[in-house]
């Protein structure tokens, strides 16, 4: 299972968020959307993405608290709230982390990295495959960005990441600005990890903004995205296309016209067709 | 793999991350091994999220501190681990009130969740379902009032930071 | 002073009685078909509950941990020395959430079972199995079960108007034997409506459904022993049938714990939490709800 779960060539889309709801309406077509499934109740869907589902655009449930690279079990609450979301919104696919978000009674609030050791890989495969057996579609895991490794790791990313979707035959999730940011602050050339990464298993893609800030590069989902990753995207695209691409934006929401000139850019950057121009 | 040894392997990587997460959040020292710089920089993007956060829980608490906001937020929140948006306002919006330091348009956004959630610090905040609405805003009044006089004269001369 | 002849509140006696009588019946009548359709609820017949949810269900949290334990006695993951629990090795390879944090709880500090239950760091799990069991109708909702009290107001109306008159009969000097008697059989039908089981009946059918399925784990079954039931059987055979399944699948966690003498199903379930924002940004964890520069996402 790979890139075949979702259908070929879907194209261009933006991440769904209450602030930007209307822009994305606005759209002349949207043929890909997330949504963070956390933030939706499935018994009361928000409408505006429901109608997004009857336009048949493709909505995937997008979550951020499932903590699958947690060494505790993953809370089954969780997971069959994912399940009812998928339903409830008709889609294909479902999409979490590689990361924990909770350990030991904490909550830390965001994706933590893991440690990159052969016992990880153990635990989070027993992790995905018990998920996988709860949910109705499949998920796609979603490498992150890191601003520290751990002194345990034994694997790179790309044998890490491999090891993870090989044995759960599970799709991946790439964030083009993840690949970037990681390169950067590992200062690794971006595209070796790309060249390392087993591309056909790739589902969708995620593209993001983020800043440079004492000297580290934030992924921070609230600037631009820079030239360099559009330049990923060309890369990537140049070895094997993914059937989407998606803008994800998560604060400092830009006027309407930045927006849409961003998903121009990405659309020029993948050679998939403007969603902004009716066809 | 057997399964006892993926059990070992679960315990051992739940020490591990429990340590990191506590070094992020509830301020325990760096484990060995790691960047400390690159972890001081997550912690404190952490705070910067989770005042973020806060703020929009909270919206009246961060304007009426205003450009102290994230300095007072960081302050409280460094070394605290995070209990959600909702806790955590409250939490600070109280020890703020309680010093006398909680400007007044903050006070009455405290004093309507004071009415409309029951919260004894300890268990997370619960709705007052069976308290009719009337009421509800009157009693988070009173709750607030009598937590800012639980506190002598002495300890509440501190300026107001929104009035500065 | 009012005049011995005149009737209290102008309504004779016999007639009184009979208005009563049919006042009664009629609240009786209300109140019991508005908890029969309250209580009764649906479920989710695409989820099966796991042995923890079906000890919950059975014996609330006590029996939920029981089902842990057992579970984890089974695996030789913990030991039972007059009352004390321990770990003793690794935990299973597969736990659940609950049994997880059981593990975690006594690995932190060995302890008896009924401190366990208590213990804050469970609380999370056993809040979110009672939340799984509400949502999928085999649990009452607390709101429902308020509802459920509720719907008792009309029998408290009667038995109101009741003492009202024998206050008022008294006062007049009138006898009020009758009135009396009707009144404290009001009053002890109430008793039962104080009583709100935290289970819908849709939950308690399901519930037989699943025993009569896994019938072979009943410890009054005689073919049963602890060799039949392994590490599975016996957490499943103790959510389904409780205190009695645990001294045939683990007679040592019985007598050495208070699990062995776990009651039948009665106590409460506590509120929901309230939750912060419910906006949606993809930066992980926290509530999920954006802004704040300088912070990375991450995802």
């Amino acid at each position: 299972m790979g890139a075949d779960v979702l259908p070929a060539e879907i194209g261009v889309g933006v991440g769904w968020r209450p602030e930007i709801a209307d822009v994305l309406a606005a759209l002349p077509s949207l043929p890909f959307t997330e949504v963070i499934a956390e933030s939706v109740r499935p018994a009361d869907p928000p409408p505006a993405l429901l109608s997004l589902v009857e336009r048949g655009t493709v909505v995937i449930p997008h979550g951020v608290r499932l903590s699958l690279g947690g060494a505790e079990p993953v809370a089954t609450h969780r997971v069959r709230h994912m399940a009812e979301v998928a339903e409830a919104l008709r889609a294909p696919l479902v999409s979490d982390h590689i990361a924990y978000v909770r350990s030991g009674g904490l909550e830390v609030g965001h994706l933590t990295p893991v440690p990159r050791t052969r016992e990880t890989v153990d635990v989070i495969v027993d992790n995905v495959r018990r998920v996988q057996a709860d949910l109705p579609v499949p998920i796609a895991l979603e490498p992150i960005a890191a601003l520290f490794d751990w002194p345990d790791d034994e694997l790179t990313e790309a044998q890490f990441l491999t090891e993870i979707v090989e044995r759960t035959g599970a799709p991946l999730l790439l964030d083009i600005a993840n690949v970037y940011a990681n390169a950067v602050n590992r200062g690794e050339d971006p595209t070796a990890l790309l060249d390392a990464l087993p591309l056909e298993r790739v589902a969708y893609v995620h593209v993001a903004g983020g800043e440079e800030a004492d000297g580290v590069y934030h992924d921070t989902h609230t600037d631009p995205t820079p030239p360099a990753v559009l330049d990923l995207i060309r890369e990537l695209c140049a070895r094997r296309r993914p059937p989407a691409l998606m803008l994800e934006r998560d604060g400092d929401y830009p006027q309407p016209s930045e927006l849409r000139a961003e998903l121009d850019a990405i659309a020029a950057a993948s050679g998939y067709p403007r969603i902004t121009t009716p066809a | 793999m057997s399964g006892n040894a993926l059990g070992d392997a679960r315990q051992r990587l739940a020490a591990k991350q429990t340590a990191l997460a506590a070094a992020l959040v509830a301020g325990a020292p760096t484990p060995d091994g790691f960047d400390e710089r690159r972890v001081a920089i997550a912690r404190s993007a952490l705070l910067n999220k989770r005042a973020g956060e806060v703020a929009h829980t909270w919206p009246a608490l961060a304007a009426s501190l205003g450009p102290q906001w994230r300095t007072i937020f960081r302050g409280w929140a460094a070394g605290r681990p995070p209990r959600g948006s909702l806790r955590d306002g409250f939490d600070l919006a109280r020890e703020l009130a309680v010093t006398r330091r909680l400007p007044e348009a903050a006070v009455a956004e405290l004093a309507e969740r004071e009415g409309h959630f029951y919260y004894d610090g300890i268990r997370p905040p619960r709705h007052r379902r069976w308290t009719p609405s009337f009421v509800r805003t009157p009693l988070g009044r009173l709750r607030v009032q009598l937590m800012s006089r639980a506190m002598p004269a002495s300890a509440a001369s501190d300026e107001v930071p929104g009035t500065k | 002073m009012r005049t011995i002849t005149a009737d209290t509140w102008g309504i004779a006696g016999p007639t009184f009685l009979g208005l009563f009588a049919v006042l009664a019946v009629a609240a009786l009548l209300i109140t019991a078909l508005l908890r029969r359709a309250l209580a009764q609820g649906r479920v989710d017949p695409r989820w099966e509950p796991g042995p923890e949810e079906l000890g919950y269900v059975n014996g609330n949290a006590l029996q939920a941990v029981a089902v842990s334990l057992a579970g984890l006695r089974a695996a030789n993951a913990i030991s039972v020395e007059s009352g004390t629990i321990t770990v003793i090795g690794s935990p299973p390879p597969a736990p659940s959430e609950l049994t997880w944090a059981v593990y975690q709880a006594v690995q932190q500090r060995p302890m008896r079972a009924l401190a366990l239950v208590k213990e804050r760091s469970i609380a999370p799990a056993l809040q979110h199995l009672r939340d799984t069991l509400v949502r999928h109708g085999w649990l009452l909702s607390p709101r429902r079960r308020n509802a459920m009290r509720l719907a008792a107001l009309p029998m408290f109306a009667v038995l109101a108007l009741g003492i009202a008159r024998i206050v008022a009969g008294i006062d007049a000097g009138k006898p009020v034997g009758f009135v009396v008697m009707l009144t404290v059989v009001v009053g002890v039908l109430i008793l039962p409506t104080l009583v709100v089981s935290p289970r819908s009946r849709a939950g308690q059918s399901a519930m037989a459904r699943t025993r009569a399925a896994h019938v072979r784990l009943d410890p009054r079954d005689h073919a049963s022993a602890a060799s039949a039931f392994g590490a599975g059987g016996a957490a499943l055979a103790v959510g389904l049938f409780g205190a009695a399944a645990l001294w045939s699948a683990d007679p040592a966690l019985a007598a050495e714990t208070d699990l062995g003498r776990l009651g039948g199903s009665s106590g409460s379930s506590g509120g929901d939490s309230g939750s912060g924002c419910s906006g949606g940004s993809s930066c992980g964890g926290g509530s999920s709800c954006g802004g704040g520069g300088g912070g990375g996402c991450g995802g």
